[in-house]
């Protein structure tokens, strides 16, 4: 599979994902968009759900998730560049719709073994209750932290060093450290104010 | 690297982007640090909300960046569809017909191996068993026999007739034989072996066997080739009654008989279980 609109070689992808920070970032936002311009990927992915019991909506929904999910893993340095990005993007679509797949049914399928998802919704269903009221929790706290926390903890999420956030938002690096360390402190109260999330997130790690 | 660096570096940890060293590193200071294993596991709380942030960010972003893919599903499905109603049209009705043609083969199949089995038995049996087998397989040839009518010094040999006769036999004139051999008016030993195995050789067993009968009884030279080509006779004429079974034990008996082990093989044939269970005959 080839998409001729993506505007990255399979090694700048690599490299970009490896070091994180601006260089990711510039890079993401067209890479994403160049794939869902490119017909050749979105008919791979609809096929394969299609062709494996599902229905016109599953097909739709697993694209977008697939892609989602894709962005995430390379902020999380998880794609190596050991595949074509198309197709290392086709196999996060076909895992998560294999995924549903088994949750639905309890068919068991193999992991594939080349690339390891972490996904924060994969959890076994006996652990879907916790799962939903944790999420709950998530985004009341999200909604708690004001809009600066919000966008330098999300910026240091994207890998990016309190040098490049300084530069783009215009601070100084101590500045940064400051109002992050500050930041950091508010979460860690929160989490505290709601003990679910550290059981939550205690399931994640197992 | 000292205690801040390992703080600032937590995320580089999380993500896997320190090179083995730092990780290695790493890994020894928080065994060693109890705070900084709190603090890796308050950065995963934190990245992991950082995380739902982005993935809701990407999937409004999704709704304006990707197309419409119903055209593109309506392409796939409508082949798909079309494929799907042909292969289970014929499949259904095909599958019935499938299904029982190939129990059917396989029983088929089954029964024409046991068949051909029991034949190639049949037929083994047949060439093993049957009396024409054991009549060919202990048939002997009288030529060496025949040596004997032209020996030097035999007065047989003075007898053209008997000449011409031995001439005609080896010649398989068997018809001008018998002739010849009827002719002479002094019948002896000779000419009534001779007589019999030409009568033989034409078919004729029930005539051949009474002038190996009256060989027998002349108790010269012929006497025991005369006693088991009578049983030869008897096989071809399927007359394997008391009569038979006494012959066959008068020459296993008698050790020193010529044909001692020839008749001790015949009667194990004829009396073996293959024969009995077959009922094999001419």
């Amino acid at each position: 599979m080839k998409c001729k609109q993506i505007p990255f070689t399979q090694e700048e992808i690599a490299r970009a994902v490896q070091r994180g920070g601006p260089e990711l970032q510039n890079l993401i936002d067209p890479l994403v968009q160049a794939l869902c311009k490119c017909q050749v990927f979105i008919k791979t992915v609809i096929s394969y759900v299609l062709h494996n019991k599902g229905n016109e909506q599953d097909a739709e929904d697993i694209l977008q998730e697939g892609l989602v999910q894709m962005v995430i893993n390379l902020y999380e340095n998880k794609y190596k560049g050991d595949a074509s990005i198309e197709n290392y993007a086709f196999g996060v679509c076909k895992f998560l719709w294999n995924n549903r797949r088994r949750k639905n049914s309890k068919i068991d399928y193999a992991e594939p073994t080349d690339w390891k998802f972490q996904l924060e919704i994969d959890k076994p269903d006996d652990r879907l209750t916790e799962r939903s009221k944790a999420e709950e929790v998530i985004w009341s706290i999200i909604g708690k932290m004001n809009k600066t926390c919000k966008k330098l903890l999300r910026l240091v999420y994207l890998g990016f060093s309190y040098q490049d956030i300084g530069e783009e938002l215009n601070l100084a690096e101590q500045t940064v450290k400051n109002k992050v360390s500050g930041c950091r402190k508010k979460l860690r109260t929160y989490i505290k104010e709601n003990p679910l999330l550290k059981i939550y997130f205690e399931l994640s790690d197992t | 690297m000292d205690k801040n660096n390992y703080t600032q570096n937590i995320d580089a940890f999380l993500t896997n982007r320190l090179d083995p060293e730092e990780k290695a590193a790493f890994e020894k200071a928080m065994e060693e640090d109890e705070a900084l294993r709190e603090e890796v596991q308050d950065r995963k709380i934190e990245r992991s909300l950082m995380q739902q942030m982005v993935r809701k960010e990407y999937q409004e972003k999704l709704k304006d960046w990707l197309p419409s893919s119903k055209d593109l599903i309506r392409e796939i499905k409508q082949p798909l569809d079309e494929g799907r109603k042909e292969r289970e049209k014929p499949a259904r009705a095909s599958a019935r017909r499938i299904q029982l043609p190939r129990r059917l083969l396989r029983l088929s199949l089954a029964a024409s191996f046991l068949l051909l089995l029991g034949l190639g038995i049949r037929y083994w049996l047949n060439n093993s068993y049957s009396n024409e087998a054991l009549v060919a397989q202990f048939y002997l040839d009288p030529s060496s026999d025949l040596a004997d009518v032209t020996r030097q010094g035999d007065p047989n040999t003075t007898d053209p007739t008997l000449n011409q006769a031995r001439l005609a036999y080896e010649q398989k004139e068997y018809t001008e034989a018998i002739g010849l051999l009827e002719s002479i008016s002094n019948q002896n030993e000779t000419t009534q072996y001779l007589l019999a195995h030409s009568q033989y050789q034409q078919g004729a067993y029930q005539e051949a066997r009474e002038n190996f009968v009256q060989v027998e009884n002349r108790a010269g030279r012929y006497r025991e080739k005369a006693q088991y080509y009578q049983l030869l006779c008897a096989l071809q004429l399927d007359q394997l009654d008391e009569n038979f079974q006494d012959q066959l034990k008068a020459i296993t008996v008698d050790e020193q008989h010529s044909f001692h082990q020839q008749v001790l093989q015949m009667q194990r044939k004829v009396n073996s279980t293959w024969r009995s269970f077959t009922s094999v005959s001419r």
